[in-house]
């Protein structure tokens, strides 16, 4: 018996292919599967509506009836998706879940969302977001916050925490997040999850809305590395209509899959939480046993090192609380009342900086590129933490700011290297996954991929996947 | 304690108390967010010179900044 809520994309497309499966089948069954796990209770849609599915159920037939005259549009043809409510889709609210832009109805659709309706998928829901994309305590969102299926009292982590959980609990094989200081990896990192940032104008930002320009990245969240490549081939190109996207060309993301990792240099950052004390030790023990895993698949394994992570987290923070500001002033001065707490408090931390500051900070940026330019000279790809903290319970203060702490995502916001999170198996304490990074040159995604998947497919553990607390009832 | 910095000398000088906090954010037009959630202010200012006081903790044990930024990949 086919399981829809665990069907990889790229089987299900398989399967459409095969005759085996329509669109219109395959969307049923997930909201049939999203119905009797009720997705209220996880809070990962925030527009999953009547219309909403009318209006996928009418392109799950569009999309079947296309196979049928034999109109193959790709891997993407028929796939149900989600949208982190930063992504504009034409005629549905891109509220980023703040009160400001309630009525912010989208006029037209996000470069990638138009890259995806050509590609045939099928868009379900909006999906939750920390407000604005900000970060922050679950406890101080205006909102639903979305539940960690894997463990509920456990944070979810963010800013892309409904997509991270859709994805996970099966109501959708994909979702696009993003990602400003963490927010795919993050939240992906916490639900088992394959998430990309890609390379940084490698995904066109149009009809995003934005939390820092120099900073914000689009990519997908899946359950397997080869869906996460199918998805970025889908948006990846450039778009003249967003002035930092690349012209860089567009490889097969997918086409090193497989091909084994005799001859390539994997780079191991593993100073900083080896020489963290309060490191959790299980995410430590995921990492370096993962490490082994791609030593014994052929890779030669080299120490890399990074000096001032506290001062290059620290320039990424400031950077992004410019942006921010700069962004969401005019807002935070005529309606403060219709920002929540935790954004508003997030967004204003720009306010302070002088333009003094704002060179200073530019110029050490520049500094910390070369050093990480450093950092991945003579490897193929580097292997990291993505966090090394315990999950925080929700409603732990103390935890989730030490949390900001015990990561290494946001130097490559910084830098604009791409970069993944891949689990490498689940807690016995907490019950929630571990993951390790996994950091490429500019535009060597798919290099990236082919040491994800070489991971993936000899990992030692296995894990049947999140159980969630299922109460029947209605969905919205 | 909030610090905040003069744009003209970029000298950090600490905000002694909530009165100063409030003069810097009326410059900035921001006294409505404080009228909203009263405090709120000072913890994000708190925030950025939090980080602020990283950057000036010696050592700096990263390259010498560029004025002008390198060729990276991707931007334009």
């Amino acid at each position: 018996m086919i399981t829809f809520d665990s069907l990889s994309l790229a089987d299900a497309s398989d399967q459409m292919r095969a005759g085996g499966l329509t669109p219109v089948a395959y969307l049923a069954a997930l909201l049939d599967g999203i119905s009797r796990q009720n997705a209220s209770s996880v809070n990962a849609f925030i527009s999953l509506t009547p219309q909403g599915i009318d209006r996928a159920m009418a392109s799950a037939e569009q999309a079947t009836q296309a196979l049928r005259r034999g109109e193959d549009a790709g891997a993407l043809h028929g796939i149900p998706y989600g949208l982190k409510d930063l992504i504009d889709y034409q005629g549905v609210a891109t509220t980023g879940q703040c009160q400001f832009y309630r009525a912010n109805v989208a006029t037209r659709d996000a470069f990638v969302v138009r890259r995806l309706k050509t590609a045939g998928a099928v868009f379900l829901g909006k999906l939750a977001t920390d407000e604005l994309a900000c970060g922050g305590r679950p406890e101080d969102s205006a909102w639903p916050v979305p539940s960690n299926p894997w463990n509920p009292a456990y944070i979810t982590g963010g800013s892309s925490s409904g997509s991270a959980v859709a994805v996970a609990a099966g109501f959708v094989p994909f979702a696009l997040g993003t990602d400003t200081g963490g927010s795919i990896r993050n939240p992906s990192s916490r639900c088992g999850l394959v998430g990309l940032k890609p390379t940084y104008g490698r995904v066109s930002r149009d009809g995003l809305m934005p939390l820092s320009w120099s900073q914000d990245h689009i990519g997908p969240i899946t359950r397997t590395v080869r869906d996460n490549a199918l998805v970025l081939q889908c948006i990846a190109g450039h778009d003249a209509s967003d002035k930092t996207s690349s012209r860089h060309p567009v490889d097969d993301y997918a086409a090193l899959i497989g091909h084994p990792l005799a001859g390539m240099t994997i780079g191991v950052l593993s100073e900083p939480f080896l020489q963290d004390p309060d490191a959790d030790p299980e995410q430590v023990a995921g990492i370096m046993q993962a490490v082994e895993v791609l030593r014994h698949a052929g890779a030669k394994i080299v120490e890399r090192r990074l000096a001032g992570i506290p001062h290059i987290n620290a320039v990424a923070r400031l950077l992004l609380g410019a942006d921010g500001f700069a962004v969401h002033a005019d807002g935070l001065r005529t309606a403060p009342d219709l920002y929540g707490k935790g954004a508003r408090s997030r967004l204003l931390q720009g306010a302070w900086l002088s333009m003094a500051d704002y060179v200073d900070l530019q110029r050490r940026r520049a500094g910390i590129v070369e050093s990480i330019e450093r950092l991945m000279a003579g490897i193929d790809v580097l292997v990291t933490a993505s966090g090394y903290d315990r999950a925080p319970k929700v409603g732990d203060a103390s935890a989730f700011a030490k949390s900001y702490d015990q990561q290494l995502r946001m130097p490559f916001n910084l830098s604009g290297h791409p970069a993944m999170v891949v689990p490498t198996g689940v807690s016995a304490v907490t019950g929630l996954p571990s993951s390790m990074q996994i950091v490429g040159h500019y535009f060597d995604e798919a290099r990236m991929y082919q040491v994800a998947a070489a991971y993936e497919s000899q990992a030692p553990w296995s894990a049947p996947g999140p159980r969630l607390n299922i109460h029947p009832g209605d969905i919205a | 304690m909030a610090k905040i910095v003069d744009g003209q000398t970029h000298q950090h000088a600490w905000l002694k108390n909530e009165k100063e906090v409030r003069a810097r954010a009326n410059q900035l037009g921001l006294m409505s967010v404080e009228d909203a959630q009263p405090g709120i202010l000072s913890a994000s200012a708190a925030v950025t010179y939090r980080y602020l006081e990283i950057l000036a903790r010696p050592p700096v044990s990263l390259p010498e900044p560029y004025l002008t930024p390198p060729e990276q990949g991707g931007r334009s």
